[in-house]
């Protein structure tokens, strides 16, 4: 899952937490001045409700305040990191001791730590039910300090148990089922207690609600909104079945009528869930719709520019072959003028027929259209016919080109004019972005089942901020817009995906003002046959 | 080379004038044809040294023209030389360079003088 998370609701639900952290810590507090000033609302809420034991109160009071001090930000947050640690250390502690005693049948004295002479004779121990929340919180609480994506699903998951507990016992004070919150001959858990719990259980649920199984609920596309919906509906439909048991209750109605009513309420509910399923899965497709759509519209489109390509290397080539003709002065003598004007035109005209070229290989690549056709080919043959194709471009720019090639290269398996593509590319890159009288040098070696190219320039280099972009179609650096305004910014996008297709590997390295070098690495028996064909 | 007949088989002008201008100059007896079926026509009556043939064209297209001639006892040995902008991996291509032996050749990417060497080659050869 890798939805965003809305930071609305996040936000919205942290404040929740805040509040709920807030009410524990007013509730432990309450509780503590019933026990010292002797007021029985206050230590159990009603008459014959169990009544809140003082470690529980005093147990909420830290956990309330733990709560609090994780929600604070920034520095604040990180001194407070080890009270943090400390505070939930703690209640684990009194949780796990508590429970310890429970189980031996032990008297660790730590029931009377506080209100002792309050206590007289009967201890007030803290419910078994009660003992494994607060081992579960302080649990919980110690891996939200942790801090890690991990470690708060972890926190999440063990805070279940709490929520779990205290919301049967809950239950069994709303119906009046002491079974639900009492264990035996144990003392029960109190009323304010299994609310406070409950509270908890929100609040450590609502801390990071970006983070573990809760952002489901925080996510900002349909996802989310489905999940808030169909939990809200969770909500109101065990609001409803309360509602309606205890209409029953107070003698609205009688039993047949509330089952009745039962069946009406789920089947509403049923229905609306029906609804919700139909119009999520309608957007969905609807949202399906829509990228197809755009996907023919986008194949449409690399169709027509492919075909519209092909249609302009007609016209170009008879340009190119006239005017060589004319420059050959096959039909009659030139003057320098004339010379030179040709000279232009056929250069223009070489370079409108490369970005033809460029343009069907990078349509042909998007459609997936580019086939292999590997067979036995010479790697020093085609470096040496490219060099000798930009022969002029060398002399013309005087610069040194040095060629290092390993005796005993072996020949590799490979799509001849694809490789040629790429050295073409690669190495009239190198010639373009060095300054006269520079040096270039390619290197062919054999690496462990692959030969390596390598082809070096001491030219302008690539910006160390715009390195990661070289290989995207249509980028062109910024020191070299300036100096080279014939580029389109599709070679190295087109040497990258044939080398990808070929199985092997394109990198570089580069130093601003130092150069650059360009490592092509081919697989010497490999070739992956199949077409590039986008998924 | 004198004597030596090509026939161009194109069905762009601009292209064709190209192509006859160049030979004729070159001194081969250039014979025109604008599309698949007159070439072959062309072709069977005229019997030339050499068929420079492009593939896409109206009518009849370079290929079904090309199976058509090598079921002819003379169409089977004339050198053929295949003049296209379709790329070295179109299947069409593909299909006929498999078919039998012809020489295949870029347009955009040669220049004519590179086709007259060819051609001169595939015919001195013989």
């Amino acid at each position: 899952m890798n939805t965003q998370t809305d930071i609305k609701i996040a936000n919205k639900l942290k404040s929740t937490s805040k509040i709920l952290s807030f009410f524990v810590f007013l509730t432990g507090l309450a509780a503590l001045i019933g026990w010292q000033f002797n007021i029985e609302i206050l230590k159990r809420i009603y008459l014959n409700f169990p009544v809140i034991a003082p470690n529980t109160a005093f147990s909420f009071i830290l956990v309330g305040a733990a709560l609090l001090f994780f929600s604070l930000n920034g520095k604040a947050a990180r001194r407070i990191q080890p009270l943090f640690f400390f505070l939930s250390f703690i209640v684990f502690l009194v949780g796990l001791l508590t429970l310890i005693e429970y189980l031996i049948g032990l008297d660790l004295k730590i029931d009377k730590t506080f209100f002792a002479q309050k206590m007289g004779e009967k201890v007030v121990r803290m419910s078994p039910q009660s003992a494994l929340n607060f081992i579960a919180v302080g649990l919980s609480l110690l891996f939200f300090s942790r801090n890690t994506k991990r470690a708060i699903t972890i926190g999440q998951s063990i805070i279940i148990l709490t929520g779990f507990i205290s919301l049967v016992s809950l239950l069994g004070f709303v119906y009046n089922i002491s079974a639900l919150y009492t264990i035996s001959t144990y003392k029960g858990m109190a009323a304010h207690t299994a609310v406070s719990f409950v509270a908890i259980f929100a609040g450590i649920l609502f801390l990071r609600p970006e983070a573990g199984f809760i952002r489901v609920f925080c996510g900002k596309e349909l996802s989310g909104h489905v999940s808030r919906r169909l939990f809200l509906i969770l909500l109101f439909l065990l609001f409803l079945e309360v509602v309606v048991m205890d209409l029953q209750r107070i003698g609205l109605y009688n039993s047949s009528y509330e089952s009745l009513i039962h069946l009406i309420v789920v089947a509403t509910i049923f229905a609306y869930l029906i609804f919700i399923t139909f119009r999520s899965l309608d957007k969905l497709a609807e949202a399906e719709r829509d990228i197809a759509h755009a996907r023919e519209v986008d194949r449409a489109k690399t169709e027509f520019v492919s075909l519209a390509s092909h249609q302009l290397r007609t016209p170009l080539t008879s340009v190119s072959w006239f005017t060589e003709m004319l420059l050959n002065q096959e039909v009659g003598g030139l003057n320098e003028k004339q010379r030179e004007y040709l000279s232009e035109i056929y250069i223009g005209n070489r370079r409108m027929i490369d970005l033809v070229d460029d343009i069907l290989n990078t349509s042909r690549i998007d459609m997936g259209t580019l086939l292999v056709d590997p067979k036995i080919i010479d790697l020093k043959e085609i470096i040496g016919s490219v060099l000798g194709e930009l022969n002029p471009l060398i002399r013309n720019k005087e610069i040194s080109v040095a060629e290092n090639f390993e005796n005993d290269l072996p020949k590799i398996k490979a799509d001849p004019e694809h490789i040629r593509i790429v050295m073409q590319n690669l190495i009239s890159n190198a010639l373009k972005y060095t300054p006269p009288k520079g040096k270039i040098e390619v290197t062919l070696v054999k690496e462990s089942g692959n030969v390596l190219i390598k082809i070096k320039d001491n030219g302008y280099g690539i910006p160390e901020g715009q390195q990661g972009k070289i290989f995207t179609k249509m980028f062109r650096a910024d020191n070299i817009r300036t100096k080279d305004t014939e580029g389109t910014g599709l070679g190295l996008y087109i040497a990258k995906a044939i080398v990808k297709q070929s199985g092997g590997r394109i990198w570089f390295e580069s130093d601003e003002k130092k150069g650059t070098i360009f490592y092509v690495s081919l697989p010497i028996n490999k070739v992956n046959r199949k077409n590039n064909k986008k998924s | 080379m004198d004597d030596k007949k090509i026939l161009i088989i194109e069905d762009e002008l601009p292209m064709l004038k190209a192509l006859a201008d160049k030979f004729s100059r070159e001194g081969f007896s250039a014979i025109e044809a604008r599309n698949g079926e007159e070439g072959l026509r062309i072709a069977l009556e005229t019997k030339p040294d050499l068929i420079v043939l492009d593939l896409i064209m109206p009518v009849m297209d370079g290929k079904a023209m090309m199976e058509k001639l090598r079921q002819d006892e003379w169409g089977k040995k004339v050198p053929i030389i295949i003049l296209t902008n379709l790329n070295p991996d179109d299947k069409t291509l593909n299909e006929i360079l498999a078919s039998g032996p012809a020489n295949y050749f870029i347009k955009s990417k040669w220049k004519l003088e590179d086709l007259v060497g060819k051609v001169k080659k595939e015919l001195g050869a013989k």
